[in-house]
């Protein structure tokens, strides 16, 4: 499944678009969006996501919905985060990732990647998270959660392993630099 | 208010949908199980009997990392990776049968090459690298083959394809994930154990920030279904899984160029290979090069590798009947001069009790010899002690 990435391209192009022509209206983003996936996904092979691909592998659900989040936002100039949210999700997952990485990278003996394969205590915890977000009214955090353990329940992307759903570099990177710049 | 009350109702079902397939699957996920090592077997011939010979090469400028496995006729296939030079984009994965009847290697032929493996996969890939063959109980052939987007070595993953008719014919390749930071980087070198409850055990190793050993569970549908650092702290590469004397299982280890103590490595486990300790650096020397054991006897193992902590020249062989004592040299393979090397070994047991040894010969040939318990036993009756 390469949805995560396709619409990182989508994301760029209206980006750029409206970098060129803040004025253009809804229906012409619409038209943009749609063409340049057209033509960035579209023959699969030796396509831009292909290439970007063999470089990124797919991304997690976060990162796609972060960036459908994106998308809406430039196509519709609504936030569908609330800053209080967004400031909760891009604290936690910098936090988080800081710990995670290096430890599953090489860190010692202990390997939290390893805990991503049908382990019920972090099933546990994971919807244990979606429910507490969604009872704070963190509804975003909530539905992130929660799609990325339906999306490795039913096996969407190649990946077995929970975390691949839940988190990749790019946004642990992206959250990191906006907390680093104050952002968040 | 009614948009509200309908989202916070299709939240409660989907959460509940999500409990239920989640916690589906972690309930089907298998315990650990236990290895089913392979039967030593008499040998069938008295006499000593040692044997050396080139596989044909197939016109490959550089060739290297060969893996081998025996067939359930008793003939060997063997893969390796050749091309211009290793890590060049016309590097393929070659196949070829050694006919036991004919004493012969078939002509080496293609079975895997970046384009195909590219469009299979569904993304760019840069080369391919270490393949490893092995045949499981129910006469499948599994092929997995380090393969790198971008970059170096420590890019690598992996990716397996199967043949359910001895490698005439192969599935689609598939990309594994195994590694949460874009997928990097996992590598294999020695084989893979089958399991009691039909899962599979694969010595990997990773090579990105930290050099370190791991273990692959794999279902036996091919999916990874569980992950185990064997050692965390740095060094130990390409791990070599052999049985001791009762139930427990060592793994002896590559130095790896981050250890910078160019001794073989040593860890134990005593509950199949879920965990690990006693790191240990042997008295065996290492220059960051494959090496592999395996047990011959009830209470007899050899090893073979480069024996020195500088360079792959010689391909030797040791002896012990303790795999946590000492290790005695009995024989050089090689013993080449200098810029040449001998590296790589793959070693595998016949059906006829003949052990088969493979490796690389100065990047050009993959040589193959073969041996038995009694030339074993002479060579040990003759090696100084």
């Amino acid at each position: 499944m390469t949805l995560g990435l396709t619409f990182f391209l989508g994301w760029l192009c209206l980006s750029w678009l409206n970098y060129l022509r803040p004025e253009a209206s809804v229906k012409i983003k619409w038209v943009a969006l749609l063409m340049a996936l057209l033509l960035m996904v579209y023959p699969f092979e030796y396509s831009p996501v292909w290439w970007l691909r063999g470089l990124t592998g797919d991304l997690s659900v976060t990162s796609t919905v972060w960036l459908a989040l994106a998308i809406y936002q430039l196509l519709t100039n609504k936030d569908g985060f609330a800053s209080r949210e967004r400031k909760l999700f891009t604290w936690g997952v910098a936090l988080f990732g800081l710990v995670f990485y290096p430890l599953a990278l090489g860190v010692g003996n202990v390997d939290p990647y390893a805990w991503g394969y049908a382990n019920g205590y972090m099933l546990a915890t994971v919807l244990g998270l979606s429910a507490w977000a969604w009872m704070r009214g963190f509804t975003v955090v909530a539905w992130i959660l929660i799609l990325s353990v339906l999306a490795w329940s039913l096996g969407l992307l190649q990946s077995n392993n929970l975390w691949d759903y839940l988190l990749d570099p790019f946004i642990f990177f992206f959250a990191l630099a906006r907390v680093l710049r104050c952002k968040a | 208010m009614r948009l509200q009350q309908a989202g916070q109702l299709l939240f409660i079902a989907l959460w509940l949908l999500t409990l239920g397939l989640g916690w589906q699957k972690v309930s089907q996920a298998p315990a650990w199980s236990s290895i089913v090592w392979s039967p030593i077997v008499e040998d069938s011939v008295a006499a000593p009997l040692y044997r050396e010979q080139l596989i044909p090469n197939a016109g490959q400028g550089s060739t290297h990392s060969v893996s081998t496995a025996v067939l359930p006729s008793g003939d060997l296939v063997a893969f390796w990776f050749g091309g211009s030079r290793e890590g060049a984009k016309d590097v393929r994965i070659f196949q070829s049968y050694f006919q036991q009847a004919e004493h012969m290697w078939t002509a080496p032929t293609a079975v895997l090459d970046v384009a195909t493996l590219s469009a299979a996969v569904g993304r760019y890939i840069g080369k391919l690298g270490n393949p490893l063959v092995f045949i499981d109980k129910q006469q499948r052939m599994w092929l997995y083959v380090v393969s790198v987007s971008y970059g170096g070595w420590a890019g690598s993953s992996l990716n397996v394809m199967f043949s359910d008719d001895l490698g005439q014919s192969w599935s689609v390749p598939k990309k594994l994930i195994t590694s949460p930071f874009i997928n990097v980087s996992t590598l294999v070198r020695n084989t893979m154990y089958a399991m009691q409850d039909g899962s599979m055990l694969l010595p990997v190793y990773h090579e990105f920030a930290a050099q370190f050993p791991e273990l692959l569970r794999v279902s036996a549908a091919g999916e990874v279904i569980e992950k185990v650092r064997m050692f965390g702290h740095g060094g130990g590469i390409q791990p070599s899984l052999v049985q001791g004397k009762g139930r427990e299982v060592y793994a002896f280890m590559r130095s790896g160029s981050h250890t910078k103590d160019w001794k073989v490595i040593r860890l134990k486990s005593e509950n199949e290979g879920q965990t690990w300790q006693d790191f240990t650096l042997t008295e065996l020397p290492n220059p960051n090069s494959a090496q592999i054991v395996a047990k011959v006897d009830k209470n007899l193992w050899i090893w073979v590798g480069n024996h020195h902590p500088e360079h792959r020249q010689d391909l030797t062989l040791a002896v012990t009947d303790d795999l946590e004592g000492r290790w005695r040299v009995v024989y050089r393979f090689e013993q080449g001069k200098q810029g040449e090397a001998y590296s790589y070994p793959a070693m595998v047991q016949g059906q006829d009790g003949v052990w088969h040894l493979l490796y690389t010969a100065n990047r050009k040939h993959i040589k193959h010899v073969q041996f038995n318990r009694a030339w074993l036993a002479k060579i040990m009756r003759e090696a100084k002690p």
